[in-house]
């Protein structure tokens, strides 16, 4: 008896403090993949944003079956003028009405979680309130 | 006796769990073989418009930048390129006298330059000439990636307007 308590003990020790844990571990992450909603993971994406059309304007093309994770992006533009994120052209808002002034940047650094997200299969877009010129980039992933 | 040995164990493994550490390195950030790359500084202090080296060209590596910080003495015009004169990593941005632009796009990346090339800022003044002053965080990347055209087993530059 006395040994099985024993031999309990050393099990609950090594089980609960094992010894490697015991080091400081040095973690790199893996800062090339995004995880999407589910266990999968998608490679990082990169993109231009140079757009100057009153209305929509795609930045990332459409993908079939696969919704559009934005991780960051920044711009700025060359006069007054609001932006409106949008999944799919004169599609569902996924931001207000920016406004932006001229030459100042506007930033979002989402990672890891992200800015927002379009619909599965839809574009993203990028709606001017006029024919003003804005320009940045984007990094993304695909998910789904 | 056996027993205040299994305890001592016990008492002694208690402890070492606060101390118990996982450290994030900082000082390296992955490419898209999977290897990781030292993390390295520069600074931007360019003059007139053009082409602006910002990171020389490195045989066999691309350049990834995970932050930039820029600061212009007058309203002006930047794009960031592969190569002088080279592909468009960015548009062509607007940013006003002695605004404060921090891009911080850790840890994924802002851009990637193809490899081989080196890192263009291209500037023009809007205000006569305007000097941008600033820094770039960012690492130099193995063979394995891709040219900014996309395609192929590296870094994928998607979108449309490219």
């Amino acid at each position: 008896m006395k040994g099985m308590f024993r031999g309990f003990l050393l099990v609950l020790a090594f089980t609960l403090f094992p010894v490697s844990s015991w080091a400081i571990s040095l973690v790199h992450q893996d800062t090339t993949h995004a995880y999407c909603d589910g266990p999968a993971s998608s490679r990082i994406r990169y993109a231009i944003i140079d757009h100057n059309t009153s209305g929509d304007n795609t930045v990332i093309a459409a993908v079939a079956g696969k919704s559009l994770k934005v991780l960051s992006y920044s711009m700025t533009a060359t006069g007054s003028v609001t932006a409106r994120w949008e999944s799919g052209a004169g599609g569902t808002a996924l931001s207000g009405q920016m406004t932006m002034a001229t030459g100042v940047p506007i930033v979002c650094n989402g990672a890891p979680y992200g800015c927002f997200q379009t619909g599965v299969g839809a574009l993203l877009n990028l709606e001017l309130s006029g024919a003003v010129s804005v320009d940045g980039h984007i990094t993304y992933v695909e998910c789904g | 006796m056996k027993h205040m040995l299994l305890i001592a164990l016990l008492l002694l493994a208690i402890p070492a769990q606060a101390s118990d550490l996982v450290v994030q390195d900082t000082n390296h950030a992955y490419c898209d073989d999977g290897s990781t790359s030292i993390v390295k500084y520069v600074d931007i202090n360019e003059e007139n418009g053009g082409d602006h080296t910002v990171i020389p060209a490195v045989s066999g590596k691309a350049l990834k930048v995970l932050n930039f910080f820029l600061h212009p003495s007058g309203s002006i015009l930047v794009r960031w390129e592969s190569g002088a004169s080279g592909t468009a990593l960015t548009g062509r941005q607007r940013v006003n006298t002695s605004t404060y632009y921090f891009d911080d796009c850790v840890p994924y990346g802002c851009f990637q330059t193809a490899v081989g090339d080196l890192l263009n800022l291209e500037t023009s003044s809007k205000d006569g000439l305007a000097t941008i002053r600033g820094h770039l965080t960012y690492v130099e990347c193995g063979s394995s990636a891709t040219t900014p055209s996309g395609g192929g087993g590296g870094f994928e530059q998607g979108g449309k307007g490219v």
